[in-house]
């Protein structure tokens, strides 16, 4: 392995070794390595995120949870109550990360990006402000993924065939009783709960000779899997002097650890340019894209988590019905005297489905129309379908309330219709000045609706339809939304010395009232070439500034509005929101410097910037005084910093015909802090964790007790529950912030924070003549992580099975175990509050992708150009201390909930075949 | 030269094109899932619906007026062996203000609709010439009445609260010290300056004439045969809605706590001769808990719609001992005082339905049962209604108030019309000193709380008790829930009167 000490000897030797590198020309952007010698193979991940592990500034965060969104986070977190995701644009056309509606299960978001097939993929830049893209103006503050489609080339016909087959596993294992010590745990517990011998030795639970209760079940084995992935991609690609196309198809299949789930996408793709007149060209783009996933509760919800109820499962109970005769019955067996699911029922029979359709459509003008006048337009739709839908049967499942069986399905759409044009020029205002200015007007309409009926309670487990049962709920929405934006543009050069680019936005959102609609968003940056000129710098130094809104308020706040309420079944309306006329965007305003040098021309270039984003306005809920009997109100209030240490270096190390050494790496650092919130502290909760967002703290740190050990006799019980009764002894011992010796909501602290302090990549990149290595790290430093999975383990709050360790809990004075409660059935004491005890570092060094390839040059007189083979493996090796499945938890695009670990499946090790074949 | 002319004629045409869309409605984009002040408030189906509103909030309390009224007094204690601690502060009198059981914001939630409602309704007059005036009355005089009934729940719980009697939602008006109204929008104003500005009332007696002086002035605005508009009201609104004969009661009951004995019993007519309230048939008794209301019975109530509206409290959860029903077992009769309270000799109805024992539990029956012998509700299916007044009100108000009248035999019939309906023998003139008005008022009460009991009235009921014979009788009764210490302690710290509200949290 690479250790630090290495790597940065290395980078000394290049830095001395100038003698042997030449200088070249480079971009006036900033350079990245050659990727001549680069596989860029497509990673194992469905959807493109997988690309963004490597690249500098954001951080990825992504599960096993086949088809969920990853958590993604550009330049920290800027929003509390409005989105805190990137804003994407694919090939112009926006998209938000996160989907509006509420999630279907828990914490389940589905990924919004999983339709773009990673081969059918250009380019991604991560634009870490707005400045890069004027046009985004109150959309830009948390960021920009703008990602661009193949598109033809000049030439002949190519046509590139890419396949890949892996299979994923994983040991997902999680430690828990086996059938003969639960057993024990079981009799223990039941005569803590007060059941005499002689109804412990009558218990049935117990006998040896029930066949009911004499399994050897692994329950957690029989759900899981290795997952196979497939991929298969076609592309054709070519084009004359006038016009130039792309084609592509796509299949991607893979499956996740657990059995039952897994995503499908098919899509294609048409792009094509054609030049019309010598100075008229025009482009289109077309695609369509299908996936289907289907995916578990993996959030909050354990009653439902296959993965919690496999290993909370009674292993000495069966699978199926036991008959009188004590034979297996082909049924399988229903809730069990635990009060447990059958996980059989839970992965086989409870199921979630989802279903995307895109369509995509893009034309687009290009006009050169006199000398340095330009003209581009282009007008785009999309249209964006999600079908979801979950069918809960009776059997073996424990019923959701009044709700035994239950169907539901949502259906929601998401159109958009996008106009820009564009007229630039550039010229020479002197000898020495030169310039490119533009101006530029886009229309956007957004409209979305959703439809969701849900009926419960059908006749029998056949019906996975909405035909029979009875109406539980039924809702829809609708929202819209238009966005009109005028830009200007402009850059000067001075002697290839100085460059000023400035841009100016001004933009109107029927989000909000007629007073407010209008902001404007400017933006400027200065390039200094300090050692030599642009085109072959050494050293430049640039300084920006840009401003940057957050505008997705859906409420319509500036409205007075009326909402439904039912009261005994009739429909009746309350006065729910009054207008805030003067709500606003939330504003971000970037301020960054950044230094770049490259004294070896491309072969090594090493950046070293500092940001510093101040949030302001942010949209929080005034504090009304409860006795006006209203809801919250909206308004702007309240501030949030992030700042940061981005530091990249990409080198050449070798470039010779036959061997090449590349090395990339990056780091960037995150300091977030609330500066102020007018209106108090901001709480969010899922399961029993709150996140919290307080002024003076890092935003969504974990909000809850924080446990001192154990009272271990009744003698040292010093604390008093809220109503004043004691504490029993084997209750945790709860750090008394207020010292009033008693234990309420005063007493919550912050516990841990989501955030890491810095995160970043490795990769290197090695080539000897047909062969090729590729190694990818990603670190993360300083975030905690909530385990709540690994607090469910340890509850004893009912019957399940737990973590072995709870056979150490504290069970009297005499045993006061090893700093684990006491167990008592609902846990009147409260032990399992979300508290310190749960939260863990989730720092980590991944080894994310390692591949080798081997590349065969085809003969002209061969029927192929270029095959290369390469074996892959995603996810190999992990250092950490965490202890659940994988410190890269996926939790919710949610700024206050950030990093919960609610067990889901971790990403697995996928090996990988794959074969590229070019004809 | 060409392109120029064309370069010039894209130009302005491009903006044209933004300009065009800039001019129409563009920006005009209204909410979908909600209803623009300028569309709503134009008929009477508007206020028929934004006065079913008013209700909504109080029904998510319910099963904090049980723990006001109840867990707190005599009657009910925890069924849990390690109660829950935000429970147990009610059952052990000892509730502190982090208490989330104990916040009256969906009271003031009702107020403040109430207030919008008052402020809106004669605006509709205008632009619905329907509308007929006896109607808008009507609309007006049931905001003023729940708004009281909300306020009657304060006054008697909470040691301290601000009297709000107009739509603070846009606009706060108010004095200021040199004499001049103000009207301020209530956005720019902080919460601090607000609570400035809020009216507090000096003393109980304050609040309690407000309230009686609404009721009275609505009194004759309410439509007695539940007719809004010349429409009939569907029967569960009926008792789901404030009536005529609900004021009379309530305004009843208002007077005997002022005193005024005279007035209460004459507001207790009204409902007793009304051929709508009546004290019923034993048998159909339980039908107010086990069905969403009871014609005669039921007067106003609460109610929770189950099918195809999934409207539930969480009584169930509360009071039943069946994890499986989502039942907590927080609350169950506290066995001693219930043998004291309610009789087996004969079939008393109250008796038999209002609690059960199952096994080793004793529990609250009324928000469970499905009949009187063992049915239960299902599981998570807690729609049973919450009783606000019941027609027996009348007749036990009437009772207490002809006592104090000296009338002792209209007093000591009303008692024995109570409980001959509910399957009890007569009370004999030879059996008690109906004379007796000590004795007397301890029969009432006795009978209020086996005809009200775990309705959440029994702490207020022993409040008023303690008011009419000017003897802290509350402190007592309370206590002897306790064993050991405990009845001291709560004894002593009962005896003061300002024990006996809730404190309330100022955030």
């Amino acid at each position: 392995m690479f250790t630090k000490k290495y790597i940065i000897s290395i980078c000394f030797a290049i830095l001395m070794a100038n003698s042997s590198i030449y200088a070249q020309n480079i971009a006036a952007k900033p350079a990245t390595v050659d990727s001549l010698h680069r596989l860029d193979i497509a990673p194992s991940t469905i959807s493109i995120v997988g690309k963004l592990y490597e690249k500098p500034n954001i951080s990825v965060s992504e599960s096993g949870n086949l088809g969920a969104s990853p958590v993604l986070m550009i330049r920290g977190l800027n929003s509390i109550n409005l989105s805190s995701s990137p804003l994407i644009y694919i090939d112009g056309i926006p998209m938000r990360y996160s989907g509006a509606n509420p999630t279907f299960l828990s914490t389940f978001e589905p990924d919004r990006l999983g339709f773009l097939n990673p081969n059918d993929i250009n380019n991604i830049q991560v634009l870490s402000s707005g400045f890069e893209m004027p046009k985004i103006g109150g959309r830009g503050s948390n960021g920009i993924l703008e990602i661009h489609t193949e598109r033809g080339e000049f030439g002949g016909t190519k046509v590139d065939f890419i396949s890949n087959y892996g299979l994923i596993s994983s040991n997902l294992n999680v430690p828990r009783l086996d059938a003969q010590s639960m057993k024990a745990y079981l009799w223990s517990r039941f005569q803590e709960e007060g059941m005499s011998p002689a109804q412990l030795d009558q218990h049935p639970i117990f006998s040896e000779s029930n066949p009911k209760y004499n399994f050897q079940n692994d329950w957690l084995n029989m759900i899981k899997r290795d997952g196979v992935f497939q991929d298969y991609h076609l592309k054709l690609k070519g084009g004359d002097g006038d016009a130039n196309y792309l084609f592509a198809v796509g299949y991607t299949n893979k499956e996740g650890l657990i059995k039952e789930t897994n995503f499908e996408r098919i899509g294609l793709r048409f792009n094509l340019d054609y030049q019309l007149a010598p100075n008229i060209s025009i482009y289109n783009n077309l695609s369509y894209t299908n996936t289907s996933g289907h995916y578990k509760e993996f959030g909050s919800d354990y009653n439902t988590h296959p993965i919690y109820i496999a290993s909370a499962k009674a292993p000495f109970l069966g699978t199926n019905f036991v008959n009188a005769d004590g034979s297996q019955s082909r049924i399988l067996a229903s809730v069990d005297t635990l009060g447990l699911s059958n996980p059989l029922a839970l992965v086989n029979n409870l199921s979630n489905k989802n279903q995307f359709n895109r369509i995509d459509g893009v034309m687009g003008v290009n006009w050169k129309i006199r000398g340095a006048w330009d003209l581009k337009s282009d007008l785009s739709i999309s249209y964006f379908n999600l079908s979801e839908k979950q069918f809960r049967p009776a059997l073996g499942i424990v019923p959701d309330l009044y709700r035994i069986r239950q169907n539901s399905q949502r259906s929601s759409s998401e159109f958009y219709l996008n106009w820009n044009g564009i007229l630039s020029n550039s010229g020479k205002l002197s000898e020495n000045l030169k310039y490119n200015t533009s101006i530029q007007a886009a229309i956007e309409t957004y409209e979305e609706k959703s439809v969701f009926g849900r009926k419960i309670n059908a006749g029998t487990d056949d019906f996975e339809t909405l035909q029979q049962g009875v109406v539980d709920s039924a809702s829809n929405t609708r929202y819209r939304s238009n966005l009109m934006s005028y830009i200007a543009e402009g850059i000067l050069h001075w002697n290839e010395r100085i460059s000023l680019n400035a841009s100016l936005n001004v933009q109107g959102s029927s989000n909000f009232g007629s007073n407010s609609r209008w902001n404007i968003y400017p933006g400027a940056k200065v390039y200094f070439y300090i050692l030599e000129e642009k085109p072959l710098n050494k050293w430049s130094i640039n300084l920006g500034y840009n401003r940057n809104g957050n505008h997705e308020v859906r409420g319509f706040y500036h409205f007075n509005q009326y909402y439904p309420e039912n009261y005994f079944g009739y429909g009746g309306v309350y006065f729910g929101n009054i207008a805030n006329p003067s709500l606003r965007p939330e504003i971000t305003d970037n301020y960054d410097i950044q230094s770049i040098i490259t004294p070896f021309g491309n072969r090594l270039q090493l950046n070293l910037g500092y940001y510093f984003k101040h949030t302001t306005n942010l949209i929080t809920h005034k504090t009304i005084l409860n006795e006006l009997g209203l809801q919250d109100r909206f308004e702007n209030a309240g501030s949030i910093t992030n700042q940061g240490l981005e530091l990249g270096l990409t080198s050449q190390i070798i470039a010779k015909e036959n061997i090449a050494w590349n090395l990339s790496t990056s780091v960037s650092t995150l300091k977030n802090k609330v500066t102020s919130l007018p209106n108090g502290a901001i709480e969010q909760s899922i399961g029993n964790i709150t996140g919290i967002a307080k002024e003076g703290e890092q935003l969504g740190s974990y909000y809850g007790y924080r446990v001192l050990g154990v009272f271990q006799n009744e003698s040292e019980v010093n604390l008093k529950k809220s109503d004043g009764t004691v504490y029993y002894p084997g209750d945790y011992v709860i750090e008394d912030i207020n010292n009033d010796g008693i234990i309420n909501s005063l007493d919550k602290q912050i516990i841990g924070t989501g955030l890491p302090k810095f995160f970043g990549y490795f990769s290197t990149t090695f080539q000897y003549k047909n062969f090729g290595l590729n190694l990818l790290f990603n670190f993360s430093q300083g975030a905690d992580i909530y385990n709540s999975f690994k607090q469910q383990m340890h509850l004893m709050k009912d019957f399940a099975n737990q973590d072995p360790s709870v056979l150490n809990r504290w069970r009297s004075d005499d045993e006061t175990g090893n700093g684990l409660s006491r167990a008592v059935l609902d846990d009147p004491s409260n032990n399992g509050a979300s508290s310190s005890l749960w939260v863990e570092d989730g720092s980590y060094l991944k080894l994310k992708q390692s591949s080798l390839h081997y590349n065969i040059k085809g003969k002209p007189s061969q029927f192929f150009k270029n095959i290369m083979i390469y074996l892959s493996a995603d996810n190999l090796i992990t250092w950490t201390k965490y202890s659940g499945f994988d410190p890269e938890v996926n939790g919710l695009n949610i700024s206050l909930l950030r990093n919960i670990d609610f067990g889901a499946p971790p990403l697995g090790k996928t090996f990988k075949l794959g074969l590229k074949t070019s004809f | 030269m060409k392109n120029r002319i064309r370069l010039y004629t894209l130009i302005p045409s491009l903006f044209f094109i933004t300009l065009m869309a800039s001019c129409s409605s563009f920006f005009d984009v209204e909410p979908y899932n909600s209803v623009v002040e300028d569309n709503f408030y134009k008929s009477q189906k508007d206020l028929n619906a934004s006065a079913l509103g008013m209700y909504a909030p109080l029904t998510r309390d319910v099963h904090k007026f049980l723990l006001w009224g109840d867990a707190r007094a005599d009657m009910v204690t925890t069924g849990q062996t390690e109660p829950m601690p935000y429970i147990n502060e009610f059952v052990i009198n000892n509730v502190s203000i982090e208490n989330p059981f104990a916040d009256y914001n969906n009271i003031y939630e009702t107020i403040a609709r109430c207030n919008r409602q008052m402020e809106k309704v004669y605006d509709v007059t205008n632009k619905d010439d329907k509308l007929l005036p006896k109607s808008a009355n009507a609309y007006y005089a049931e905001a003023v009445l729940l708004r009281a009934i909300c306020y009657y729940y304060l006054v008697r719980t909470f040691e301290n609260f601000p009297i709000i009697r107009s739509d603070y939602a846009e606009e706060v008006s108010y004095i200021d010290e040199k004499g001049n109204t103000i009207n301020r929008k209530t956005s720019e104003i902080t919460s601090t300056e607000l609570r400035g500005l809020l009216k507090f009332p000096k003393d109980k007696q304050e609040v309690w004439r407000m309230i009686y002086n609404d009721v009275l002035s609505v009194l004759g605005m309410l439509p007695l045969n539940f007719m809004w508009n010349n429409e009939t009201l569907p029967s569960e609104e009926r008792y789901g809605r404030v009536s005529q004969p609900t004021a009379a009661t309530f305004a009843a009951e208002i007077a005997i706590w002022l005193g005024e004995y005279q007035t209460a019993s004459a507001f207790c007519n009204s409902p007793i001769v009304n051929n709508q309230h009546s004290l019923g048939t034993a048998g159909a008794w339980p039908n107010q808990f086990t069905a969403s209301f009871a014609a005669q019975h039921s007067m106003f109530l609460l109610g929770f719609r189950f099918d195809n509206s999934f409207e539930t409290n969480r009584l169930q959860e509360f009071t039943s001992n069946l994890a499986q029903e989502g039942g907590k077992y927080f609350l169950k009769p506290s066995s001693h005082v219930i043998n004291t309270i309610f009789f087996h000799e004969s079939s008393d109805v109250r008796t038999n339905f209002s609690y059960k024992v199952f096994d080793q539990d004793t529990i609250i029956w009324k928000y469970i049962g499905l009949d009187n012998v063992s049915s239960r509700r299902p599981a998570y299916k807690s729609n049973a209604s919450w009783q606000i007044f019941r027609s027996a009100d009348a007749w036990l108000l009437k009772a207490i108030a002809d006592l104090h009248l000296n009338d002792y035999a209209s007093a000591f019939n009303f008692i024995n019309m109570i409980r001959e309906s509910r399957g009890l023998v007569k009370y004999l003139p030879t059996d008690i000193d109906y004379t007796n008005k000590e004795l007397m008022l301890e029969i009432i009460f006795t009978e209020r709380a086996r005809e009200f009991a775990f309705e959440g009235k029994r702490w207020y009921d022993l409040m008023l008790w303690s008011q009419l014979i000017g003897k802290n009788i509350l402190a007592e009764k309370v206590a002897s829930k306790y064993n050991g210490e405990n009845r001291n302690s709560v004894y002593q710290k009962l005896l003061d009167q300002k024990s006996w509200y809730l404190p309330v949290s100022n955030n």
